[in-house]
């Protein structure tokens, strides 16, 4: 017996499956392990923490105050144009300057020494599926569309 | 491809004419061209970089996948290039000469400011197929 599937029905699933993934898995899940995992980031040296408390070292994590970790998960939007479905993030924490400083601690400018590239597990592509945020996505997916 | 072989081809592709990399100059007044494989030490502080630098971590990230005997397993090689020399247009040339020789890397490009030196990251990956250890 074959089963005809309204297309609509598939494409509704399936940005069901993809606003789910980007909201929870990464918005919430994601964002928050990159930024609070101490054993990920390498850095050279110790600063002192605006959160308090003694110096810190290496491994370190980036979350400090929460500013720049805050500022990416409110800014998070899903936008559709069209037949794209697209989930945005912009990581605007700005610094005492009024500079924004995300791409300081991602690359390792200005003061940051060690670049801690926290948007890497979802932005390059050919890891994108052998990382977390790309199992999830997968599995998100699948469920979805054997629900159908 | 291992660390030897990566340094090899990016020193090559920069090196050759016209020259795009930088210098270091060591402590003792020498120099040498300004490319470094950053493993339990990075660049020593007392090397002042002129120019484009450009750095690469020795070892890979590797992600692994099963495989029916096998594991296939993709690699990542972190390169980073700095510009020292805010005038110069080096990087950008160096950045067409790696996209066109490392065509599958994921490019992440810095523009300079009042605080950071212009820079690009690269992410090459570089797939191997491995026999099971121990064979069976």
């Amino acid at each position: 017996m074959a089963i005809l599937l309204n297309a609509q029905a598939i494409e509704k699933s399936l940005v069901k499956a993809f606003s789910e993934w980007a909201s929870i898995d990464v918005n919430q899940t994601h964002w928050r392990e990159q930024f609070t995992d101490m054993s990920k980031w390498d850095y050279n040296g110790e600063t002192k923490r605006k959160s308090g408390g003694p110096p810190v070292g290496s491994p370190r994590d980036i979350y400090d105050l929460g500013r720049l970790y805050e500022s990416g998960v409110n800014s998070f939007s899903l936008n559709r144009n069209g037949g794209v479905l697209e989930a945005s993030w912009h990581w605007d924490a700005k610094n005492a300057n009024g500079i924004e400083y995300a791409s300081y601690v991602h690359e390792g400018t200005g003061t940051n020494k060690t670049a801690r590239a926290f948007t890497d597990d979802v932005a390059v592509a050919s890891s994108f599926f052998l990382k977390t945020p790309g199992m999830a996505l997968k599995l998100r997916v699948s469920q979805a569309l054997a629900a159908l | 491809m291992n660390i030897t072989q990566l340094r090899d081809a990016i020193d090559t592709l920069l090196s050759s004419s016209p020259s795009l990399l930088g210098t270091y100059k060591l402590p003792n007044n020498t120099t040498t061209p300004a490319i470094y494989v950053v493993g339990r030490q990075s660049v020593p502080s007392a090397w002042k970089a002129t120019g484009l630098e450009v750095t690469m971590r020795e070892f890979p990230e590797r992600l692994p996948t099963t495989m029916m005997g096998t594991v296939r397993v993709l690699q990542q090689w972190e390169v980073v290039m700095m510009q020292y020399t805010p005038s110069s247009a080096t990087l950008s040339d160096a950045i067409d000469r790696m996209v066109r020789r490392f065509p599958d890397a994921t490019v992440r490009y810095t523009p300079g400011d009042d605080v950071a030196y212009e820079r690009c990251r690269f992410i090459i990956p570089d797939m191997v197929v491995r026999n099971l250890y121990p064979a069976a």
